[in-house]
């Protein structure tokens, strides 16, 4: 993990740049992803970027205020059998991608998940895809491929036990592991 | 005959395993569920036999006869509360008393003890109507081999009238996941009889177990194991407990499929978000691409003869199921045109139909797809189920339900009778049928 707590300060600022430039990035990246709504599950995991919408816009404000807790966020979220990144998991990718460029001994494990419902082979496919999508955000933003490990676990290790979309949308996800 | 085969097999499971487990004696308790909505089976009597307890077993093998002719949906088995009479031997028959609760098919026998201290079971098959025999046997048996003898009669009861093939005496695999003592994940490769019977677990790993399939032969079971580091496809042989490992790759791969000659594995590799259909040729360990999209192509089966592979792919607007030649004279092509979402696909012994996942609106069901009519018509109608698999005969399909009342399940290809598959304890993840044995032909 991060030892250095003063370069988060540094990464802030970075990010704030960084943020500002690809959010032009982000808006066309809605359409080739999910037609359904925002991400709540994700949402409500953050703290500042909290409850209110993930949508459209991640210009500016929240954003900066947040780089921190974009830092402290490992999980993304996905839509049901999609592999698109929306713009609170773009900015949380862009935000370790930051880091990691400050910190080059670091090494990332990216571990792709899917929730129960499909088959096994299947949702080892999609977590594979997550994952990967996750890793080519982090090499978009200057992170070489021969630091990132990304694997898939599918439907195999649920982060949440229920069979309602409550743990579903929790069991969708790519976990981003310091190593 | 089959039941050598059967001796040498159950001989080859206890010698095999370091792992032994134990055995559910539940199956009394089974239930069988039957939609009484569309035509019913074949009306059958199978009346509790004559010193039925003599061998001391926790299961009377009357009962097992009748649930084996039960679970296709062919038959219709009557329960012996409904009999007017139990007649043991053909001298007690009054034909007018399964008349009367409209039996077609009545079946009598005992077990004795024979002078070498082995069991005896006498079975005598009538057909009402005609007052007459259809066949009598005797088998001869040790206890332990009392029950596999229930499952061969129950073939050839099936075989006489319907002139079809049943799948009574074949077995299963099945993958479940249980928390250990040390609250670590334990996921279990199990064998057992296909009605659950006597499990033997045959590997038991940390890391999830993929995909269970059998060789033709059903000496070997290949699978893939989820280790930390990437996932590999193991062949074990059932007799030994030797495993190899059959694709020398640092990409990860799953879904293995087992060809119907035994020479070839088809798998899945992915490799960065990408997912295709490769197959290995087994005694050389050559490896060739199938499948080049850039979407998940992914859960590759057989075609009967063995001459296409059919696989699940999102390279469409919706995933569904398609096929291409192994020898690659064509491209890919989309087989499915029913069902907005389609998975998981196996064909059917006759090659006529698929048994697939398919998303409708009450979840993924099981739903049987025919090929000529691309018509597709529903097994299953509750809950998310997955894992569909076909018995060696067709005349049975297991699949798995998901959620809360996760279970192993049999159903009828009708999808009319529906029964429980016991497993000895965990969570049932995987199961798949073993292939059709040449060698009992």
């Amino acid at each position: 993990m991060i030892k250095n707590k003063f370069v988060l300060p540094i990464i802030a600022v970075l990010f704030m740049v960084i943020s500002g430039c690809s959010s032009s990035k982000v808006d066309t990246s809605s359409t080739m992803g999910e037609e359904t709504g925002s991400m709540t599950s994700s949402a409500s995991t953050t703290d500042s970027v909290s409850g209110t919408e993930i949508s459209s816009s991640s210009s500016g404000g929240s954003a900066d205020a947040s780089s921190e807790n974009l830092l402290d966020q490992r999980i993304v979220y996905f839509e049901y059998d999609s592999s698109s990144l929306d713009d609170l998991a773009r900015r949380i990718v862009e935000a370790h991608a930051q880091n990691s460029l400050q910190n080059p001994g670091v090494k990332l494990r990216l571990v792709g998940h899917a929730d129960e419902r499909g088959s096994r082979e299947y949702n080892l496919a999609l977590g594979d895809r997550r994952a990967a999508s996750v890793n080519k955000m982090f090499q978009a933003n200057g992170i070489s491929s021969s630091r990132i490990y990304a694997i898939s676990m599918g439907e195999e290790e649920p982060a949440a036990l229920g069979h309602d979309e409550e743990s579903w949308q929790m069991n969708r996800r790519v976990e981003i592991v310091y190593e | 005959m089959r039941i050598l085969n059967t001796i040498c097999f159950v001989l080859a499971r206890l010698l095999s395993i370091g792992l032994l487990l134990y055995s559910v004696n539940t199956q009394a308790l089974i239930t069988i569920e039957i939609d009484k909505g569309i035509k019913s089976g074949l009306p059958i009597a199978v009346v509790p036999f004559e010193n039925g307890d003599l061998a001391g077993l926790p299961f009377t093998l009357d009962e097992v006869i009748r649930n084996d002719l039960q679970r296709t949906g062919r038959f219709s088995s009557m329960h012996p509360t409904n009999f007017l009479s139990e007649p043991t031997r053909q001298n007690q028959i009054r034909f007018v008393d399964w008349r009367l609760i409209k039996v077609d098919y009545l079946v009598v026998g005992g077990l004795s003890l024979t002078e070498t201290g082995q069991f005896e079971l006498r079975i005598q098959l009538f057909d009402v109507l005609n007052e007459k025999q259809v066949f009598g046997r005797k088998f001869q048996a040790t206890s332990e081999q009392l029950r596999d003898v229930a499952h061969g009669v129950a073939d050839l009861i099936f075989a006489e009238i319907t002139g079809g093939k049943s799948s009574f005496s074949s077995n299963i695999a099945f993958v479940s996941a249980q928390t250990g003592s040390d609250g670590k994940i334990e996921h279990v490769l199990y064998i057992a009889d296909y009605d659950g019977y006597d499990p033997v677990a045959i590997l038991q790993e940390n890391s999830p177990i993929l995909s269970p399939t059998w060789s033709p032969d059903s000496k070997q079971i290949a699978y893939a194991v989820l280790e930390p580091t990437g996932s590999k496809i193991y062949v074990q042989t059932i007799g030994t407990g030797a495993r190899v490992n059959v694709v020398e790759t640092d990409a990860r791969v799953s879904a293995p499929s087992w060809s119907p000659d035994g020479s070839r594995i088809a798998f899945t590799l992915l490799y960065e978000g990408n997912s295709d259909i490769y197959i290995v040729t087994l005694n050389t360990g050559q490896v060739s691409q199938i499948t080049t999209n850039d979407a998940i192509d992914t859960e590759p089966s057989w075609s009967p003869d063995g001459k296409n592979l059919i696989f699940t792919s999102a390279r469409g607007s919706s995933t569904q199921i398609y096929s291409v030649p192994v020898n690659l004279s064509s491209e890919p092509q989309r087989i499915t045109f029913a069902g907005s979402w389609n998975a998981s696909a196996k064909y059917d012994t006759k090659g006529e139909k698929l048994i697939m996942i398919s998303q409708q609106e009450a979840g993924y069901q099981i739903v049987s797809y025919d090929l000529e009519e691309n018509s597709l018509s529903g097994l299953t109608s509750t809950n998310f189920n997955e894992s569909p698999s076909v018995s060696p005969e067709g005349d049975m399909i297991m699949y798995i339900v998901e959620g809360r009342e996760r279970q192993l399940m049999i159903i009828s290809p009708d999808g009319r009778v529906k029964s429980p598959v016991p497993i000895p304890s965990g969570q049932i993840k995987q199961a798949s049928w073993e292939s059709k044995n040449n060698e009992t032909q």
